[in-house]
């Protein structure tokens, strides 16, 4: 593996990678066993395997490819919008912040890689997905408090939030105006 | 000088006299609470939130004592969300991106939570009549919900001025913009509703998700045994219901927590942290504010808090930072 790939790589694990970084890794990632094994030793590092199946490799990347393309698109960082944002100001425009910024857009692009994208509520430890719980790097607080980029699961989450709010908000209110939320749903 | 206050009088004495024609503003909207549920209604209402207009389709009837409704999105993907009593069903066409949405998330009936009670909003919004329009070829009043603070937001209401019914209301920011219009453009209302009406639209290839909605029969979790709390709230907002549940995985809980100050709603949902990280994030969309951190639950571990409300997003931020596990709940 080229020291150049190797150096990316680490860029990404230490969450430095920009964009472009994290692309070439990913180009390169079906193509090269040698990469994606490092790429998964440095993520397996201290973690635990439960369950020991791993889907193929050109299947993974490919989710990858698809949280990235996604994640790249303009509207999908519109939610995270900033925070000193005025009431009432309903800009398009919206600030976007820099991508790929922390080590925890690295570590969820990682932790795809080997898990693939389930929505957040599927079966931890259920058939079929292994389970790879990278403590150290997911779970440390500051790493993933300070990411202000949504990934695509993140959108999700708060979407289905938004969207159980309206469910209890529509049983718990005369009238059927709740519900004109979940009618009209459309993903953001 | 005379004449000015002769004026000023008289102009006292039309508007006092209006308010007492109109009577109470709180009966109104307890009126209009009851007109939801009570009457029978088939009408076409368009509905802005954020950057997107819809129309939908209501249909309201009491059959043999059970509340019936049926609403239908009218562009965009086929939706029609049915009520039986209290029961819910969504027919949607496979492929719609709702249902996924409603597969990730853990419903599953909740408890009735609360009633609104607009006689005792007055502390926290004025309420004043401001004159008539005309909506949906219907003569309504104009009744105007404003906050006292800048931690809810206001409504203009038109209600029909015969039956009560809501045929139009905004919901206004701490600006003055409109951050959701609702509006009748055509509305049936009594007798001229037809019961078929309720039948819903018969496609090929719909599918039912059935969402088991709040039931009378599950009893909400006391407050005193949530193992959570907030360290602030705005003054007027009372936990409304609270409850606990496992996720299918059973590995996850999800704890919900729902406050109302009588008007605006808001819920605290709190689940484990999910294996992949989260983003800390808030999101808008039209009047409605998510925001997701972190807190620290039992033994340190972290957990994952988003609020979901119609609130202004300075407040719902302050709300979701004071979230605190108890220790001994």
């Amino acid at each position: 593996m080229s020291e150049k790939l190797k150096g990316s790589l680490s860029a990404i694990i230490d969450g430095e990678a920009d964009e472009f970084e994290l692309r070439r890794v990913l180009d390169e990632i079906d193509k090269n066993e040698e990469l994606r094994r490092t790429w998964e030793r440095y993520h397996l590092i201290g973690s635990r395997l439960r369950g020991e199946r791993i889907d193929s490799p050109a299947k993974l990347s490919q989710r990858v490819w698809d949280a990235l393309d996604f994640a790249a698109e303009d509207d999908v960082s519109l939610p995270s919008r900033d925070v000193a944002m005025r009431e009432g100001q309903r800009n398009r425009a919206t600030p976007r912040f820099g991508r790929w910024t922390g080590i925890a857009v690295a570590a969820t692009v990682a932790v795809a890689v080997v898990l693939g994208f389930n929505t957040f509520d599927a079966p931890v430890g259920g058939t079929g997905a292994v389970v790879v719980v990278d403590e150290g790097l997911v779970v440390e607080a500051p790493v993933v408090e300070l990411t202000p980029v949504g990934t695509a699961l993140d959108i999700q989450r708060q979407n289905a939030w938004m969207m159980r709010h309206a469910q209890l908000m529509g049983m718990n209110q005369q009238g059927f105006t709740s519900f004109i939320k979940m009618a009209t749903y459309e993903r953001q | 000088m005379k004449l000015v206050g002769l004026a000023l009088a008289l102009l006292f004495a039309a508007s006092s006299t209006s308010a007492a024609d109109n009577g109470d503003p709180r009966i109104w909207l307890s009126d209009m609470n009851r007109a939801f549920t009570d009457l029978s209604y088939d009408g076409i209402f368009s509905y802005f939130s954020g950057e997107d207009l819809a129309s939908l389709r209501i249909v309201h009837m009491v059959v043999d004592g059970e509340q019936r409704e049926r609403l239908v999105h009218l562009n965009g993907a086929p939706r029609e969300i049915i009520r039986t009593g209290e029961t819910v069903a969504c027919i949607l066409l496979p492929g719609d991106e709702l249902l996924d949405l409603a597969q990730s998330i853990p419903s599953g009936p909740f408890a009735r939570a609360f009633v609104r009670r607009y006689d005792q909003i007055s502390q926290y919004y004025g309420l004043a009549f401001y004159g008539e329009d005309r909506v949906a070829d219907r003569q309504a009043v104009r009744l105007a919900v404003s906050p006292r603070d800048d931690h809810r937001y206001g409504y203009r209401l038109w209600l029909d001025k015969r039956t009560r019914l809501l045929l139009r209301s905004e919901l206004i920011d701490l600006q003055g913009g409109r951050l959701e219009i609702f509006q009748f453009a055509q509305i049936l209302v009594g007798d001229q509703v037809d019961m078929r009406a309720l039948e819903p639209t018969s496609r090929v290839g719909t599918v039912q998700d059935h969402l088991e909605l709040a039931s009378k029969r599950s009893q909400p979790v006391p407050a005193s045994d949530m193992p959570w709390s907030l360290d602030w709230l705005p003054e007027g907002f009372t936990m409304a219901a609270s409850d606990i549940r496992r996720t299918q995985s059973a590995l996850k809980s999800i704890h919900t927590l729902m406050y109302s100050d009588g008007l605006a709603t808001f819920s605290v949902f709190i689940e484990d942290m999910p294996a992949v990280g989260a983003a800390s994030m808030v999101s808008r969309n039209g009047a409605t504010v998510a925001v997701t951190h972190l807190v620290a639950g039992p033994n340190q571990a972290h957990h994952l808090v988003t609020l979901v409300g119609e609130l202004p997003t300075a407040t719902a931020q302050k709300i979701a930072k004071s979230i605190r596990y108890r220790r001994n709940p």
